[in-house]
């Protein structure tokens, strides 16, 4: 175990990914920042499409070779004792000498992300094979009390099984003992609870918390839910159409949301004291490769319609979807602070 | 990891009745290939002339086994005697024959006999004994089968697994590679070599079934690397820290073997066809020798006037085939760990 373990951060700054299509290059990552810090969540949280699940891709460089690659930006991981490395520019065998050991990732899909032709036991051995160096035998071993770590009982025997022989929860749990397997500093969960039923998502959610707090790793938890980030995280960055549009404390996001899209995210999830039905967000999120000029966000923008009907109407201009706010569409609105631990990318908000 | 696979591979292997009756058949057939000149030989086995004990016909396979040679010609045990045999077994107060006591390559005046006592399958046109025959072209359809089958194996896993994994060049490059050995009939190719070569024999044509019939192996392989390279496992893997080649080897090609085992334990009949279908045609394996194809051949030429000829190769060919087939389906299923329904424990 490295003696900083503790202290691993990754800073992402500006992170741009490209991919090349029949119909041209489009960005689903266009201008990305957020930082993991040591024994912290950051959640990342967005529609599907909107450019999350490649950013996290991104960050551990295992984007589809030949078809997507970071473009611009960085990615600074560093241990707290001077040693960082960009992954984003680092050589190949670099990264892979950081993968599994420093930096390690779950996934959506247990099922998938498990090969179905070893056992279990054996898939989380060869991590510590690969990174620690240990003997079979050694590394067997510790596969089982790692799985007892993540709340597998029978361990042992369960060793011996393999993955199509697991519940969905208990291959989550397996998959999260390999991804423990090399005790890194950081982890990447990408929709780790999605794929699960609500009650063993509730199990998911307090296993990784507790590892969490055990460990001391920093956390990016991706997910299109609310409600589980909610629980698990300290800050919150909301996505839309490959950028960040909203990022805030977590009590901060949900108590005072100051984004349009981040309003209508959080009016869409389900509340007991309010009836059914919320409706949505009109429209869906632009595909990468027709994102709207400006704020990518406007075509649905409720507060820009709303203020193009009370406003003069030199202020505003028509398009497709209604008379919106003119700088909506002319201005590619930043990331500004609008409050302490509280920044929103909307020209309207900020002002 | 694969000391920890193996046992428990044998273990559900053993639970299919038709893959256990196929291997014990497929290991009789290498033990009657390996005993063949113990099993069928004029030479006695053992026997004792003018007061010693001989091993004449433990000599044959003997000089079969690699580097036994030495102890062959120069000590007495196992020594050829210098006399003749007929005779001497004649003489002898004591002599074991072996099984099928005529050699495959002697000639008798009993030519076309039926099925006797003495030749239990009869005797062809020349009056050699069928069943020597027989047993003595088993190690012909054997090495033929098994090495060619082996030898396309390693070439199309190898250049498969490759040119999906890869992609982009190299795909392309052995992509064209395997249609154009694809294009080429395969048969005339080998009978144009065969007709080339200077001594043709039973290495050239494992060679040259070998190095063709690659093709559906590579074409499989790749289709299974495209499919699984993009797996989420294999991205997984990379995750956790493993490199290219150990996500190829130890991830990826584990999950497409099966298919590809069935493919050339398939391929192993085929190439047992092809050598019978070249003998017949009197370009395989030299005519002297006994192969299952040559005999067929001559078989064929006297069909009117000797029918039962036709049967012991064409029997022989049958069941070898039917028996590696049915043995590659089995491995197929042994080695698939989601037939294994039990210890299943839901929730």
């Amino acid at each position: 175990m490295s003696p900083n373990r503790h202290s691993a951060a990754l800073a992402v700054r500006d992170l741009r990914v490209e991919i090349r299509t029949r119909e041209g290059i489009v960005r689903p990552v266009d201008g990305v920042s957020f930082d993991i810090r040591p024994g912290r969540t950051l959640g990342l949280a967005g529609e599907s499409g909107c450019g999350k699940t490649v950013s996290a891709l991104a960050l551990m460089r295992l984007l589809p070779r030949g078809q997507a690659r970071i473009s611009g930006g960085s990615v600074l991981w560093s241990n707290g004792d001077g040693e960082s490395v960009n992954l984003a520019t680092a050589a190949e065998q670099e990264v892979r000498r950081l993968r599994g050991r420093r930096l390690a990732m779950i996934f959506q899909d247990p099922a998938a992300a498990l090969n179905p032709v070893f056992t279990v036991g054996e898939q989380i051995a060869e991590v510590s094979r690969l990174h620690l160096g240990l003997s079979h035998g050694k590394a067997m071993r510790r596969a089982v009390s790692l799985l007892s770590r993540v709340g597998i009982a029978d361990a042992a025997r369960r060793a011996r099984e393999y993955p199509h022989q697991f519940s969905g929860g208990m291959q989550q749990r397996a998959m999260l003992a390999m991804a423990l397997a090399g005790e890194p500093g950081i982890l990447i969960a990408d929709e780790p609870t999605t794929a699960l039923d609500v009650t063993v998502q509730a199990q998911i959610v307090d296993l990784l918390r507790g590892l969490q707090s055990e460990a001391g790793m920093g956390m990016l938890w991706v997910t299109h839910d609310l409600g589980v980030l909610a629980q698990v995280a300290d800050e919150i960055c909301v996505m839309y159409a490959g950028r960040i549009v909203e990022r805030a404390g977590t009590r901060e996001l949900f108590a005072n949301p100051l984004h349009p899209y981040t309003q209508a995210l959080l009016a869409c999830v389900p509340r007991l004291h309010r009836p059914a039905g919320t409706g949505g967000i009109p429209g869906s999120v632009p595909t990468p490769a027709e994102v709207p000029p400006g704020c990518r966000f406007h075509p649905r923008c409720a507060l820009s319609r709303r203020l193009a009907v009370e406003l003069d109407a030199e202020l505003c201009v028509n398009t497709q979807s209604g008379s919106v706010l003119r700088r909506c569409v002319d201005e590619v609105p930043a990331l500004r602070p609008v409050g302490a631990d509280h920044w929103v990318a909307c020209g309207e908000v900020a002002s | 990891m694969l000391q920890a696979r193996a046992p428990r591979l044998w273990r559900r292997f053993r639970r299919r009745r038709l893959g256990m009756l196929s291997l014990a058949g497929l290991v009789l057939l290498a033990a009657v290939a390996v005993l063949r000149p113990v099993l069928a030989s004029r030479l006695p086995i053992v026997c004792r002339y003018e007061g010693r004990l001989y091993f004449p016909g433990l000599v044959g396979v003997l000089r079969s086994v690699p580097f036994a040679s030495a102890v062959v010609e120069e000590s007495r045990p196992f020594s050829l005697p210098s006399f003749d045999v007929e005779k001497a077994v004649a003489d002898s107060s004591f002599a074991v024959r072996a099984l099928i006591p005529y050699d495959p390559l002697d000639y008798s005046s009993e030519v076309r006999a039926r099925p006797s006592r003495q030749h239990w399958l009869g005797t062809d046109d020349l009056g050699r004994d069928v069943a020597a025959r027989l047993v003595h072209g088993t190690a012909v359809s054997l090495k033929v089968g098994l090495g060619a089958m082996a030898l396309a194996g390693l070439v199309g896993i190898v250049l498969g697994a490759w040119a999906g994994y890869a992609g982009g060049i190299v795909d392309v490059v052995v992509s064209r590679l395997i249609e154009l050995v694809m294009c080429f009939p395969v048969f005339f190719l080998i009978l144009a070599v065969m007709v080339w070569v200077e001594e043709p024999g039973v290495t050239h044509v494992v060679f040259v079934i070998g190095l063709t019939a690659w093709t559906p192996i590579a074409r499989l392989m790749r289709a299974e690397m495209l499919r699984l390279r993009g797996s989420e496992f294999a991205v997984a893997a990379r995750a956790l820290g493993a490199g290219p080649v150990r996500v190829l080897v130890r991830h990826l090609l584990p999950n497409a073997m099966a298919p590809v085992a069935v493919t050339i334990t398939f391929g192993v009949g085929h190439a047992i066809l092809i050598e019978a279908g070249l003998s017949w045609l009197g370009f395989g394996v030299p005519p002297p020798a006994p192969s299952w194809g040559v005999m067929l051949r001559s078989a064929y030429d006297q069909i009117q006037s000797a029918p039962f000829l036709v049967y012991p190769p064409c029997v022989a060919i049958f069941v070898t085939v039917l028996m590696v087939n049915w043995l590659g389906e089995a491995v197929r299923d042994a080695a698939d760990p989601r037939g294994e329904s039990e210890n299943l424990v839901p929730g």
